[in-house]
């Protein structure tokens, strides 16, 4: 099995390096894919918008209402589900909270958050290593005209992706996931958008969002923090174009033990490999979810829990799940 | 054997006893014979449209005893050719249908372990409590995050309103 799959990368690997090898000479540099892609990311975090947009994968069709306000130094977001039950995001840089049942939950919090990541030059070159990047038809999306952007992967380990931008700003109006047989994972689309002006702050104000009732749980130390470490455990096949882009420390809710956190990304798609040490076993099942884009594989590793989460293939996060092993020394 | 075979189909040997045990498959035909019925057995519980059994065995026989008739065609006996045509294309369509469950039977082994493995999720199987906090985790770092901010969110979120995980 495992000389298989060597077999298999090599052979990836191989026909990867024809399909570089051909395209350098066929295509220019996508310059204007990687200028929209700019763009579209400084227009994520850098734009004041609120709108109502659709998700759906599968059967699965949900509405959500989001607003996002930059006021120069921090980002304010806050997403809400208008179907079924209250669901409740809301971010402030690096910290998240999630509204559970009647409290609002510190979920993430990175120390010396990044506030602006932006795009990276290295990820850019990744994402040419592993995408042709090319322009779509221009076309109007939730009453705007919108400016589309094919991704189309070099192999079978990730997913194609097609992205339309408001033509000025170049915020995201409409995104589309699609398998190898062109068959639609999942989409999110803008209905009714409304970008810059004036948009009522209060919207994304936490104690608005907590409510009344809400016992607020920001203090809990611990929770969701995360730092930078490392931690000694490898992904020694990482599928072919995906580069290690950090590692961290971090505490979950509900748990009490440390979680070695390795994120991993081929530009547009990514990664995480969770380890933790494991308590209570029988607590634990082992097994593969899918939602949409996103595919998350647990299964034990001697003492340890490994979860796989990628918005991958399942064939590209098993890869990752059965080749993760212990190399530091401790 | 069957034992372990069922075992390895609920997906629970570790990698190495899992590659040995495909070993034994492989160079037993009977330990392949349990493994294919097993599958059968676990088509049949979960009730789907189509329940594939391998009938190349039955049919080929079949065939061995079919009579080839080499004698001239009769233009009175119109009718009687009729049947022998469908006939015909009855056991074309069998021996075609034989001949695709033959094809479904040469994809590896291991990769139809790792079918199974995949099959076996469901919509709501919660791979653990801790599902959403992972997500949540993951979120932070994708560079869909970085492309649309919170509304990567949604994974998440509409996850919770499943219910699973909870």
């Amino acid at each position: 099995m495992r000389n298989n799959m060597l077999r298999l990368n090599s052979g990836l690997v191989f026909v990867f390096l024809l399909v570089a090898t051909v395209s350098t000479f066929a295509e220019p540099l996508p310059v204007e894919g990687n200028s929209w892609l700019k763009k579209m990311v400084l227009a994520a975090h850098k734009t004041d918008y609120s709108g109502t947009f659709i998700y759906q994968s599968g059967n699965y069709v949900e509405t959500s209402r989001i607003t996002h306000i930059f006021d120069g130094v921090n980002e304010l977001e806050r997403l809400e589900g208008l179907d079924g039950e209250r669901s409740e995001i809301i971010r402030k840089n690096g910290q998240v909270w999630c509204y559970l049942g009647d409290r609002m939950v510190l979920a993430a919090k990175q120390e010396g958050a990044r506030t602006f990541p932006a795009l990276l030059p290295e990820q850019l070159s990744l994402l040419a290593e592993n995408y042709v990047t090319s322009p779509g038809e221009e076309i109007r999306v939730a009453g705007f005209q919108a400016h589309s952007i094919i991704f189309q992967p070099r192999d079978k380990m990730r997913y194609a992706h097609k992205m339309w931008a408001q033509s000025d700003t170049g915020l995201l109006l409409k995104a589309v996931v699609l398998d190898e047989h062109s068959h639609v994972i999942e989409q999110y689309v803008f209905t009714q958008l409304k970008i810059g002006g004036d948009i009522d702050r209060k919207w994304v104000s936490e104690r608005k969002a907590a409510g009344k009732n809400i016992v607020e749980n920001f203090d809990s130390n611990a929770n969701g923090r995360s730092r930078p470490s490392e931690s000694g455990w490898l992904v020694y096949a990482l599928p072919a174009g995906f580069k290690k882009i950090t590692e961290v420390t971090r505490r979950m809710r509900d748990n009490q033990g440390l979680v070695a956190h390795l994120v991993y990304s081929d530009g547009l798609a990514g990664i995480s490999v969770f380890i933790e040490k494991l308590r209570d076993k029988t607590a634990v099942k082992a097994g593969f979810y899918s939602k949409g884009v996103i595919q998350v594989y647990s299964k034990m590793l001697d003492e340890n829990l490994l979860t796989v989460v990628g918005e991958v293939p399942a064939h590209t996060v098993m890869q990752v799940a059965e080749s993760v092993r212990y190399g530091g020394h401790q | 054997m069957k034992q372990k075979i069922s075992i390895l189909m609920d997906g629970e040997l570790t990698a190495e006893e899992t590659e040995l045990l495909l070993g034994k498959i492989k160079r037993h035909p009977e330990a392949r014979k349990d493994w294919q019925d097993f599958h059968l057995i676990g088509d049949a519980l979960r009730q789907p449209d189509f329940v594939h059994k391998d009938i190349s065995a039955a049919i080929f026989e079949r065939l061995k005893n079919e009579p080839t008739v080499l004698a001239p065609h009769n233009k009175r006996n119109s009718k009687a050719g009729y049947f022998a045509m469908s006939a015909v294309a009855s056991i074309m369509a069998i021996a075609f249908l034989s001949w695709l469950s033959v094809q479904i039977d040469t994809v590896p082994l291991h990769q139809q372990v790792l079918q199974a493995k995949i099959d076996t999720h469901q919509p709501n199987l919660p791979v653990n409590e801790q599902i959403n906090d992972y997500l949540l985790a993951h979120q932070e770092f994708s560079p869909s995050t970085d492309m649309r901010g919170a509304s990567s969110y949604i994974r998440t979120v509409s996850y919770r309103q499943n219910g699973a995980g909870q």
